[in-house]
């Protein structure tokens, strides 16, 4: 290219913006972005992974116990749930690909239908746990755990909350980031149905399963590690 | 030993340690002052000399774009000079970390806002305590610290020491006072209001002055102070708390079921034992836990002893001479 | 004669709403440079603030002020030490822990006792036995208050000002400007990030009115999660407005890399740009990689605050260092952040004024980037003596003194492009030249304190103190008042009076170094960081003298900076036209009008010439009429 001109007279896409001189810079700009994005929340999440590797090494004992306490089939079920949902958001991704808008409109609400099932799960695991006196930091109460009468852990443990805090944090944060990613995709999904993407134009879909498969992948870490050792 | 031989900028240096420090503080300072010199000479030359004339004609100046030789040579030398440093650095470093062996040791409790520090009585399980520090002239002086609340750190400027004091931990450092005399402490870790008036004198003594000081200010600690130095890691002063050891609440008086089956009536002999040989007569339940270790006259003196018994007492609501209801722990 | 254009981005449209809703990263600019100027000018009354207190010993602000205070329930009256003692026994929730209520009381015994060894034995007591209740009370007030001004001063500098300053101001307005685009990559997320600093300087402005915070701005555990006992307000605001300062850090970032690495004009490859491109860029990984951990560190410092979860209070668990680590993991290469913009102007301002090429283009790119990994290695040299082991204080200052290379070798590359230059003694020259001299000094004694058995002697004094300000005011706001006059003419298209902006140039270095040259001494000789009093010490008549010099200094520093704001802002308004290149620049945001008209250029540009090619290109051949060189020969492409 020479000498580029004010491209006034040259037909634009319409989702093209002004400050773009064309679809395919447009594209790539919008996908870096949410790549360094999704670096900023790894490192934020690595904050609290950290906290997790400190604390276990620290205090091995009190996460063999308390682990216990979580329900690992429910866990293992949100997993399943998760991945699902990454599965149907890449065939939306597919399907608008080759220009077939109502597929990925479905596939879009499926996804956000397993996030929801994702958030109902969490929901009971939660209100559970509460009403087992399990609370993250200084409400925590729970006799068993303090008497040390809970299996497998051998001698009473200090300051069992430590755990628990660790769990509802990081279990936490990342519940935050599964409903902000149901809003987003969402609006894609609404706007898919109003015609707004094709195969010239679909980087929000496609912006928003990269994110989507980032929470997919931080739960697969987050479930062994807090409920399987 | 000498002192430090340059003290325009540092203090007086009055430990052992100072002058290897002060040496290297010099050292990088006058590097660095050559650098300085050589970086704004040339700068302020280079204005002058370069000037752009008030009615210069505008033209093109030389195409000086770079200049591998000597961008190599004032890369590589600052490398090689700043290596040195950093062996040095590092060298001072562990000789201020590493303690010398037969180090007397006084504990130092930093505390909102105030120190206190502590001395063994050689062997009498007493102790000497006082908000400003003691110590021996010419021989090496470990201070074991701990926090009893939040970040502080000990700072001797004229001994350059420092150490940061941590809650729930201990740190420590060391250092051989060179001259007798009164020098500033310093806690150098904001710790909230009063930070700036927690301030202490380091007493450098003659060797005999200091021995009549420890004696002069020997005191037994009170059963609460011992409790908390030596008891409360296992033993709790709460209703019901039994994680580890039996609780003081209640304590005195209880008529307790031993691990042989037998029982007993928890009053003063049986205490004094269980202070000095704890494994002769261990309540049911508690057999299995970590075991006590016992606790010698060095450690805890008689009068000591006397003192958590009436500590004890303090906590039960058992009354000699009374018809008592077996307290509950 | 020259006069502004007749449309250009200040005046294309009206209304406050144009502005408000912008997506023009010129306008975006100027709505950061007020409210961040604002942020500099109230850190900067804060400091003046601390520096008054610290002129004389004893008390200064609320001496007087003492109010009679009720005895309390346990007898004392209410200012005596003991009392204190035990209030703040208290106000640590010192519950199911005897032993620290139990070591408070201890404590307070202690004193007792002192107080009364003091009276047999004259030993030394740091507070005078004999002062009264109402001197008591009113010396507490006036600590309390200084620990807050101290730590406002360091918060809203590093958070409000010198963070975002350079590159949300210098870099929002110059990036696109100087790569040939119409604009950055994300203009409503550039927009959103302003609207996101807003919102964090809100949570900080309600937590200053709610009662402020005395933490220092570097929140350590477990002061910060005890203080102010259950009032958590304070604390969590002033958290979460660095939580949410820190978003706009990040999507500056974001915005300046993609806008980097995909909107160049073509021709412009990574080695045809100008260096302050450089320098953002680097800036710019640094912010995104390193502020998310800033964020997860505040809010885990909120959760242990408001929810007590055991991660840094050692009374509910936690490890009081881990907090250090996973603040200074940011708040290190934080620095960086600040310093590669100032590297970045200092580019620009040498080779213009000079009319020199640059010396050692590469060399300078590569360090910036250099610079800006190597700083995520060194976090823990800020703690060598927090009791960490000696093997990771080995490693810490190792790295340490390797990162110090680079930056020291861009000092004699920007020495090196002065000679043979044609040099102008404009301020912005002036500016520049100061920064040579200060960075270097900050720098170098920043070797001092990375050589580990100094650093153990000068780690919390005042020579600490003096190290950073020389390298972040002596480095960032020098080059940051540099670059601001040397781009002045180019944003309002007016230029600054330049008798006042040297007379001010002169007063700034002077004052600054009054005040911090100073402190290196007071360091040395030992005076500790955060003292709100130094009386009762045996040096107490010594650092008078110094800290009074040094408080002088400060005056007439704030009076430098003070003349600058009342100047340049009258030179926006009512400055002479300055025409579209008064400096003679070569880069591309010279061959516009100044100031530019909304879409950046009034033609597409073509690269044809480097930003530095002094030695082939006369200034006077720029043109905004072709966005580049009158003539057509000389074009690249």
């Amino acid at each position: 290219m020479s000498q580029p001109t004010n491209d006034h007279g040259h037909q634009r896409h319409p989702a093209l913006a002004h400050h773009f001189n064309d679809m395919e810079q447009q594209h790539e700009s919008l996908k870096m972005g949410l790549w360094l994005f999704l670096v900023t929340e790894i490192l934020l999440f690595g904050g609290l992974f950290g906290f997790y590797v400190f604390f276990r090494v620290w205090h091995p004992e009190l996460f063999a116990g308390a682990s216990r306490m979580l329900n690992v089939n429910l866990g293992a079920l949100n997993t399943l749930v998760l991945i699902a949902s990454s599965v149907t958001v890449a065939l939306a991704i597919r399907c608008i690909q080759l220009d077939q808008p109502k597929k990925t409109f479905w596939y879009l609400i499926a996804t956000v239908v397993f996030a929801g099932v994702f958030m109902v799960v969490k929901y009971f695991e939660y209100t559970h746990k509460f009403h087992a006196g399990i609370f993250p930091g200084e409400n925590f109460n729970n006799l068993d755990f303090a008497l040390g009468k809970v299996e497998g852990v051998v001698a009473p443990i200090q300051n069992p909350h430590v755990f628990f805090s660790i769990y509802f944090a990081m279990t936490g944060l990342h519940g935050l980031h599964v409903l902000g990613g149901m809003f987003f995709l969402t609006w894609v999904a609404w706007r898919t149905s109003k015609g707004a993407y094709s195969s010239e134009y679909f980087s929000p879909v496609e912006l928003g399963g990269l994110y989507w498969h980032l929470v997919d992948l931080i739960w697969i870490y987050l479930f062994p590690l807090l409920y399987l050792i | 030993m000498e002192v430090s031989p340059k003290t325009w900028f540092m203090p007086k240096g009055a430990s052992s340690i100072a002058e290897d420090v002060d040496w290297l503080f010099y050292v990088i300072t006058w590097m660095s002052v050559a650098f300085f010199v050589i970086i704004t000479v040339c700068t302020i030359y280079f204005m002058f000399k370069y000037r752009r004339k008030r009615d210069e004609k505008p033209g093109l100046t030389i195409p000086l774009h770079h200049n591998t030789a000597l961008e190599t040579v004032w890369t590589v030398i600052p490398t090689i000079m700043i290596f040195f440093i950093f062996i040095w650095g590092f060298r001072s470093f562990m000789d201020l970390f590493v303690i010398p062996a037969g180090a007397e040791e006084v504990r130092v409790q930093a505390a909102q806002w105030n120190w206190t520090f502590r001395h063994n009585v050689g062997g009498s399980g007493n102790e000497s305590k006082s908000n400003n520090l003691h110590v021996p002239v010419g021989r090496p002086i470990k201070l074991h610290m701990s926090s009893s609340d939040v970040l502080h750190s000990l700072f001797i400027p004229d001994f350059r020491v420092k150490m940061d004091i941590i809650p729930n931990r201990t740190t420590s450092l060391w250092f051989t006072a060179l001259e007798e005399g009164e020098y500033d402490l310093y806690c150098t870790e904001y710790c909230g209001e009063k930070h700036s008036k927690m301030l202490g004198r380091v007493y450098v003594m003659s060797e005999a002055d200091y021995t009549q000081w420890v004696l002069d200010n020997a005191k037994a600690g009170t059963g609460e102070e011992i409790y908390n130095n030596k008891c409360s890691v296992c033993h709790s002063l709460e209703a019901g708390n039994v994680e580890k050891a039996p609780t003081w609440h209640n304590l005195y008086g209880r008529t307790e079921t031993l691990s042989d089956g037998t029982t007993i009536k928890v009053l003063d002999d049986y205490i004094r034992e269980s202070i000095r040989y704890p494994h002769l007569k261990i309540v049911e339940g508690f057999a299995s836990k970590t075991s006590m270790a016992p606790f010698p006259k060095q450690s805890v003196s008689n009068e000591e002893v006397e003192n958590i018994i009436g500590f004890m007492k303090s906590l039960s609501v058992y009354k000699a001479d009374e018809a008592n209801e077996d307290p509950k722990p | 004669m020259n006069k502004l254009p007749e449309k250009h981005f200040i005046n294309n449209s009206k209304g406050i709403k144009s502005w408000l809703l912008t997506m023009d990263h010129k306008r975006i600019a100027i709505l950061y440079m007020i409210v961040v100027m604002s942020a500099f000018y109230l850190a900067g009354v804060f400091a003046l603030i601390v520096r008054l207190e610290l002129a004389k010993p004893g008390a200064l602000f609320f001496k007087g002020a003492a109010i009679e205070e009720p005895a309390n329930a346990s007898g004392a009256p209410k200012g005596s030490e003991a009392a204190e003692t035990a209030v703040a026994a208290d106000e640590t929730g010192a519950g199911p822990e005897p032993a620290t209520a139990a070591a408070a009381t201890d404590a307070a015994a202690d004193v007792a006792v002192g107080a009364e060894k003091t009276a047999s034995n004259n030993e030394y007591k740091p507070i005078d036995p004999g002062m009264s209740d109402a001197a008591k009370v009113s010396m507490a007030k006036s600590q309390v208050f200084y620990n807050k001004m101290f730590t406002l001063h360091g918060a809203i500098m590093v958070f409000l000002f010198i963070i975002p300053s350079v590159p949300a101001i210098l870099g929002n307005f110059l990036l696109p400007l100087m790569i040939g685009a119409k604009d950055v990559a994300f203009p409503r997320l550039n927009l959103a990030s302003w609207y996101v600093y807003m919102l964090g300087a809100a949570f900080t402005l309600f937590a200053i009115l709610h009662g402020t915070v005395d933490t220092g701005w570097t929140f350590y555990t477990p002061y910060s999660t005890q203080t102010g006992g259950d009032d958590n307000t304070s604390v969590i605001m002033i958290t979460m407005g660095v939580f949410i300062l820190g978003f706009s850090s990040i999507f500056t970032g974001l915005n300046f890399a993609v806008t980097i690495h995909k909107m160049r004009a073509p021709g412009i490859g990574w080695f045809d740009m100008p260096l302050f491109i450089w320098g953002i860029y680097a800036t710019a990984l640094v912010q995104v990689l390193a502020t998310p951990v800033i964020g997860i560190t505040m809010v885990l410092l909120v959760l242990e605050r408001w929810l007590g979860i055991g991660i840094f209070d050692p009374s509910l668990g936690g490890d009081p260092v881990l907090f250090q680590h996973f603040f200074w993991f940011y708040s290190h290469p934080a620095v960086y952040i600040m310093i590669l913009p100032g590297f970045a102007i200092i580019n620009e301002l040498v080779t213009v004024h000079s009319r020199k090429h640059i010396f050692g283009y590469k060399a300078i790119g590569f360090s910036s980037v250099a610079i800006a990994l190597l700083g995520f290695m060194v976090w823990g040299h800020h703690m060598f003596l927090s009791g960490q082991s000696e093997f990771s204080s080995m490693v810490f200052s190792f790295i340490t003194f390797f990162i110090g290379i680079p930056s020291g070798i861009k000092i004699f590359n920007w020495v090196a492009t002065l000679y043979k230059g044609s040099i102008a003694w404009t301020t912005p020259m002036l500016y520049a030249v100061s920064f040579l001299i200060l960075f270097t000094i900050g720098g170098l004694t920043g070797i001092h304190l990375g050589a580990l058995g100094v650093d153990v002697h000068l780690h919390d004094t005042y020579f600490v103190v003096a190290h950073f300000h020389y390298v972040m005011v002596g480095g960032t706001v020098i080059a940051f008042l540099g670059g601001l006059h040397h781009w002045w003419p180019k944003i309002f298209g007016r230029m600054y009076n330049e008798f006042w902006a040297k007379i001010s140039c002169g007063l700034v270095f002077i004052g600054f170094n009054m005040t911090f040259f100073t402190q290196f001494y007071l360091g040395s000789q030992g005076m500790p960081r955060r003292y709100h009093d130094y009386s009762g010490m045996m040096k107490t008549n010594l650092f008078e003298s110094l800290h009074g010099f040094s408080s002088l200094g400060a005056l007439v520093l704030g009076l430098g900076l003070f003349i600058t704001a009342i100047y340049l802002i009258h030179a926006a308004f009512k400055g002479e036209p300055a025409g579209e290149n008064p400096w003679g620049g070569l880069s591309l945001e010279w061959a516009t009008t100044s100031p530019p008209p909304t879409e950046n250029f009034l033609v597409d540009p073509v690269y044809s010439h480097g930003p530095y090619d002094y030695d082939r290109v006369l200034p006077e051949e720029m043109s905004a009429e072709n966005a580049g060189l009158k003539r057509e020969k000389d074009r690249r492409l």
